[in-house]
């Protein structure tokens, strides 16, 4: 029983309740939920499992800035790529993916580094927990609040499924329903977790 | 300088170094991206108004467009753009070619967001302005007397007409720049 909590690694949005800001604001499709789960993800993995093997080589008191700089390199990274892989779509996202840089899961996973933490799997479990509840909640903003749902499909046309061609409950779309689907869905993810014996940390 | 001064200072101008490559790197990957954008704008821009966007776009610092073609050709001088218009059914990018008074003459989606409506792959003015209302724009003139559709009608021009009035704003000042 002790070793299972030990090797329990809560969902950092639905657990933590970490890096919400993209999440409430700005994912109300589930292709901006996508994009911006996965930067926040890569840079939380590259930045985690690469620290570590090149900490011995920075000096101390310059870990942090260089970690920090690596993290705003990998978002500015990002964003252009996904600026090449649909300029509509991101139009859409502005600052939030550069930001992508100071979000929750980049500098936990960041600060793991600088520490020279051992990160597998946790580094690896919360990072795709962050992904899965990004796509998640925005899924569940764009098909409840607008009736469709937008794929993060390539170029100047996504791909749309539309269930309705009136907007359902528009409210969810906005950054309040993003805090009303996020609430429930923490509720439930605290209720399953009590359901099979395990606590939040 | 002793050893211990001489060792920070090397650290710090590794570290320096550090940055700028990250910084070459960035901008060397947005350069290229860019160039992409702009070579993407201007051939939307061309096959728009029939007409050539010149080589150096003007600069804005506007949330919804950035750069601004001089459009050359016969007669007096457009000026285009392409810019996010924001709406109830979702965001697109809309090239837009303007007279040098500050007139729309001419408009075309080449992109959406979130919007994914079968209006945003159509004629813009037809098709896109003038949705939103449950019903769509009036196909026929007898669809003019519902209410419901001529409020459509309003609500879209309404989401557009603030980016529409920036962008005829930047078109004045830049053609009393080129006077």
């Amino acid at each position: 029983m002790e070793a299972r909590r030990d090797a329990f690694v809560p969902d950092p949005v639905l657990g933590g309740l970490l890096g919400l800001c993209p999440l409430v604001a700005a994912a109300d499709t589930l292709a901006d939920g996508a994009i911006l789960g996965l930067g926040a993800s890569l840079s939380a993995i590259i930045l985690g499992a690469g620290l570590p093997a090149f900490r011995e080589f920075i000096p101390e008191r310059l870990r942090a800035p260089v970690a920090l700089g690596l993290g705003a390199f990998l978002a500015a990274l990002f964003g252009l790529a996904a600026e090449a892989f649909s300029p509509a779509l991101t139009a859409g996202l502005g600052l939030y993916l550069p930001l992508i840089a100071v979000n929750c899961v980049t500098l936990a996973a960041l600060r793991r580094g600088i520490r020279g933490e051992e990160q597998k799997p946790g580094l690896l479990r919360s990072s795709l927990g962050y992904l899965l509840a990004a796509i998640l909640i925005s899924a569940l903003r764009e098909a409840i609040g607008l009736g469709r749902l937008t794929l993060p499909t390539p170029g100047p046309f996504p791909y749309t499924l539309v269930f309705v061609d009136e907007a359902p409950f528009r409210l969810l779309a906005a950054p309040a329903g993003g805090f009303l689907i996020l609430g429930s869905l923490a509720a439930a993810y605290r209720f399953a977790l009590r359901a099979l014996g395990r606590r939040l940390p | 300088m002793d050893e211990a001064r001489k060792q920070l200072l090397l650290q710090n101008l590794a570290a320096a170094g550090f940055f700028a490559v990250l910084a070459v790197l960035v901008a060397g990957v947005a350069i290229l991206a860019e160039s992409g954008s702009i070579r993407r704008e201007r051939e939307a821009l061309a096959a728009l108004a029939g007409r050539k966007a010149q080589a150096l776009p003007m600069r804005f610092t506007d949330p919804d467009f950035s750069r601004l073609y001089l459009l050359e050709g016969k007669g007096s001088p457009r000026y285009g753009t392409v810019a996010r218009l924001d709406g109830d059914g979702g965001s697109v990018l809309a090239a837009l070619v303007f007279t040098g008074k500050g007139d729309l003459e001419a408009a075309r989606i080449v992109g959406e967001g979130a919007s994914g409506l079968p209006f945003a792959k159509d004629g813009w003015f037809s098709e896109f302005l003038g949705k939103g209302a449950s019903r769509g724009f009036p196909r026929a003139l007898a669809d003019l007397r519902r209410g419901d559709v001529a409020s459509g009608a309003t609500r879209s021009l309404d989401d557009c007409a603030e980016t529409l009035g920036r962008v005829s704003g930047a078109v004045l000042s830049a053609a009393e720049r080129k006077e």
